[in-house]
């Protein structure tokens, strides 16, 4: 919450300029948020957020020149106090949760009634840390219920259990009766599927995902 | 002493070919500088009597000269053999009027007829090498003051008149390496031309045409023609690393190693399990496995029908191979498109009609209670464009790839619209963990959307049941709405159109009719006879059920317990231990 005293400084990015002017009047009407400064671009944003230390940015996804949540990362990293409202056309939970990740405030869509992105510049102020978006519970949901993990091969989760029981390669190859760069390839795709780049690191990402089945261990 | 200096003058001069303006001019100047200094040498010796300016200075200074005028950049229009023709004949004519010493500077021949046979190969090389003999020859014979016999102390002519022939040849050699390194790109790019142009045409012509899973049929079929008794299945890499059939049923389990070992060996592997025997046959395209053929029989298969196998494989392996990355390039080109498509209408025509509702919200807050409420209802009419249009950004954008499979995008694609309409979906997923071919789950994803936005915009439903059954190669869904029907006319429409397009090109049946309670029916079967699967699945086995009971639209997600097919740890626990 902000005091009647001190106004609210918002910068508006967005390559559209019909779009800012309705925002910037959306904004003016509130009375106790003033409008700083407006960039139409990534590079015009960074130098206009130094130059002005706005405390809220509204940034359309979409820009020219990059993304608006590619901004959002870069000014999160050097000011985590700001608050940052994500303003979108792209539906979808991917976009939601980019900009959560990118470290955003609020996430509005550009469907949404002008008095929709001045309540959420309102709470970014208060809560920059507090990512609020409409649809969120459901969003999270659907993530939850979505079947995730990377999927093995029967053949490769066979190979992945004695790599967890610490055999090399060449012992792998003759207890499958496969030649070893047969099973240095699939080695290599078990590495590749876990994001691991070696023995240690697979393992640990087999066990995080439930991979390895303690009942299975000798 | 001269043997160095000749490698040196050879290996600048060789860089005076091949490398760029600067150094070449660099390289000239060295010549010109060193028979400058050599001049020099020569005028001052000339009056002391010290060295014999006739018999080493000036010759050599000379042919620095030649050196230095060999290296001069020429117009592309002039073949470089010229200037190494000229080289050769002014140097051997300058080294055969020497004299005796003459042998001090024969080395030097070495250098032009290097470069000729580089530049120009053999032929070039060896006429180069005949010059350098005539003309030396020539001008030791001519010239009164060489004895020939003294010349040839040793046999060393002999030996020179063979080298002089062995340099250009090995110039020649390395010539060819140099082009089987480096090969022109244009080439590439034409044979690709030509590739495509014949596939274009072959496309056009060939009774099979260039799809994947008519071609696999075609293939299963010679199979079982060189081995009667034998089952064949043709099968590709799917995402996730899966093997799915592009004909006939899914393998059984107990071939899925001796599959997946075929696929890493990229080697024929033969398995027996549970009373049959498994040949698996990769199906090559240079060294990558593109597909792959399992043979099933009852007894072992021997080498004989193995080797029948193997040829009918190679004979039909690369046709399979370029349809399938026709069907993979079209599925590309298809997907560069709908983005093209999904930025147009994102940077026009949506941002401007939400430029227009900021602007009717700033309306709406400066009027009167009554016109703000007519202001209101036109803002809600624009709200739901503008959702619309997300919407079809969203369908543009969005669709399957190697981690998002036709079950979660479907399913997230239903909720999307279960969130942002008054459309209740009822959603229920019977999905194997097995993937189809991603070219068959973006169409079928397609032909999906397609049905549910026909709904939204014109049946006037309050539900929609969504089912999806994907067994690999087989698959059902239905599209129930309870809405007004079809209206006569809309049958063919342009969205039923491209429904029915989509379900061809993929050799699905597809059948849209009144729903079995009023309504609309839109029903795919893929893999079957008819559109219509078994009757049990029309009885909504619901796995996931979605529907619209939050006011601020957040879909409630009940999990029911049926056999659920999700790939969840327990599920592929099992598989393993089998």
């Amino acid at each position: 919450m902000t005091s009647a005293t001190a106004n609210l400084r918002v910068v508006l990015v967005d390559d559209h300029q019909l779009i800012r002017e309705g925002l910037r009047r959306a904004f003016d009407r509130a009375g106790d948020i003033e409008v700083v400064g407006e960039a139409a671009s990534v590079a015009d944003a960074m130098s206009t957020l130094d130059r002005l230390r706005p405390d809220v940015l509204v940034t359309d996804v979409r820009l020219p020149d990059g993304d608006g949540i590619t901004l959002t990362t870069q000014v999160r990293a050097s000011n985590p106090t700001m608050g940052i409202v994500v303003l979108t056309m792209y539906a979808g939970d991917e976009q939601v949760f980019a900009a959560l990740d990118a470290g955003a405030s609020g996430f509005v869509g550009k469907d949404a009634p002008a008095e929709e992105v001045v309540a959420a510049a309102r709470h970014a102020a208060a809560n920059p840390r507090a990512f609020t978006a409409r649809d969120l519970a459901g969003a999270m949901q659907r993530r939850m219920s979505a079947p995730a993990g990377p999927k093995l091969s029967p053949r490769e989760r066979e190979v992945l259990d004695l790599l967890v029981d610490g055999l090399a390669i060449a012992q792998i190859a003759r207890r499958l009766y496969i030649s070893e760069s047969t099973a240095k390839t699939h080695v290599a795709n078990i590495y590749e599927k876990l994001g691991a780049g070696n023995r240690a690191q697979a393992v640990m990402a087999a066990v995080r995902l439930g991979l390895v089945d303690d009942s299975k261990r000798r | 002493m001269w043997q160095i200096v000749t490698v040196a003058v050879l290996e600048l001069r060789v860089k005076s070919v091949f490398l760029p303006l600067v150094i070449r001019a660099g390289i000239i100047l060295i010549f010109a500088s060193t028979a400058v200094a050599l001049g020099i040498v020569a005028g001052s010796s000339i009056g002391d009597g010290g060295v014999s300016p006739r018999e080493a200075v000036i010759p050599a200074l000379m042919l620095f000269c030649v050196a230095a005028l060999a290296s001069l950049p020429l117009p592309r229009a002039v073949p470089p053999i010229i200037p190494a023709l000229a080289e050769t004949l002014s140097a051997s004519v300058i080294i055969g009027g020497i004299g005796t010493s003459g042998l001090l500077f024969l080395p030097y021949l070495t250098v032009p007829l290097f470069i000729a046979g580089l530049s120009s190969g053999l032929l070039y090389g060896l006429a180069a090498a005949a010059t350098a003999v005539v003309a030396f020859g020539g001008t030791v014979i001519t010239s009164s003051e060489v004895d020939i016999d003294e010349l040839n102390g040793n046999n060393s002519l002999l030996a020179w008149v063979f080298i002089l022939v062995a340099v250009p040849a090995v110039g020649a050699w390395i010539r060819r390496l140099r082009a089987d390194v480096a090969p022109d790109s244009e080439p590439a790019y034409a044979d690709a031309h030509r590739l495509l142009s014949e596939l274009h045409v072959v496309a056009r012509q060939l009774s099979l045409g260039l799809d994947p899973r008519t071609l696999a049929t075609a293939l299963a079929e010679d199979i079982r023609a060189v081995v009667p008794q034998a089952d064949a299945v043709v099968l590709a890499r799917s995402t996730g690393g899966r093997f799915v059939a592009l004909s006939g049923h899914e393998p059984p389990e107990a071939a899925e190693l001796a599959i997946e070992d075929a696929w890493v060996s990229a080697q024929p592997v033969k398995r027996e399990a549970s009373n049959r025997a498994f040949a698996a046959i990769p199906v090559l395209m240079g060294e990558r496995v593109v597909a792959l053929v399992l043979v099933i029989t009852a007894a072992s298969l021997d080498n004989p029908s193995l080797r029948s196998c193997r040829t009918v494989i190679d004979q039909s392996g690369p046709r399979l191979a370029s349809a399938m990355l026709f069907d993979d390039v079209r599925r590309l080109a298809t997907t560069d498109e709908r983005m093209r498509l999904a930025r147009e209408i994102h940077d026009g025509i949506a941002q401007d009609l939400a430029s227009v509702g900021y602007a009717l919200d700033d309306i709406r807050q400066n009027s009167d209670p009554v016109v703000a409420q007519q202001v209101m209802t036109v803002r809600e009419q624009l709200q739901a464009m503008v959702a619309d249009l997300r919407m079809s950004i969203f369908d543009l954008r969005h669709g399957v790839n190697d981690t998002v499979g036709l079950g979660a995008a479907l399913s997230e694609h239903a909720q999307r619209i279960a969130a942002q309409s008054d459309l209740a979906i009822h959603l229920s997923m019977d999905e194997s963990p097995k993937r189809l071919p991603i070219t068959v789950e973006v169409e079928l994803l397609r032909i999906v959307q397609e049905a549910i936005t026909n709904v939204r915009r014109h049946a006037q439903a309050t539900n929609l049941w969504l089912t999806v059954t994907v067994e690999p190669p087989r698959a059902h869904i239905t599209v129930i709405d309870d809405g007004r029907g079809l209206k006569p006319g809309r049958a063919d429409s342009f969205g039923i159109q491209g429904m029915r397009e989509r379900a061809r090109r993929i050799g699905a049946n597809l059948h849209v009719g009144p729903g079995p309670e009023g309504g609309t029916l839109v029903e795919l079967g893929l893999g079957t006879e008819t559109a219509a699967f078994e009757p049990r699945h029309l009885a909504r086995p619901a796995v996931t059920r979605v529907s619209l009971t939050d006011p601020h639209g957040i879909p409630t997600i009940v999990p029911q317990t049926t056999r659920s097919r999700a790939a969840s740890p327990a599920r592929t626990d099992q598989e393993v231990t089998n």
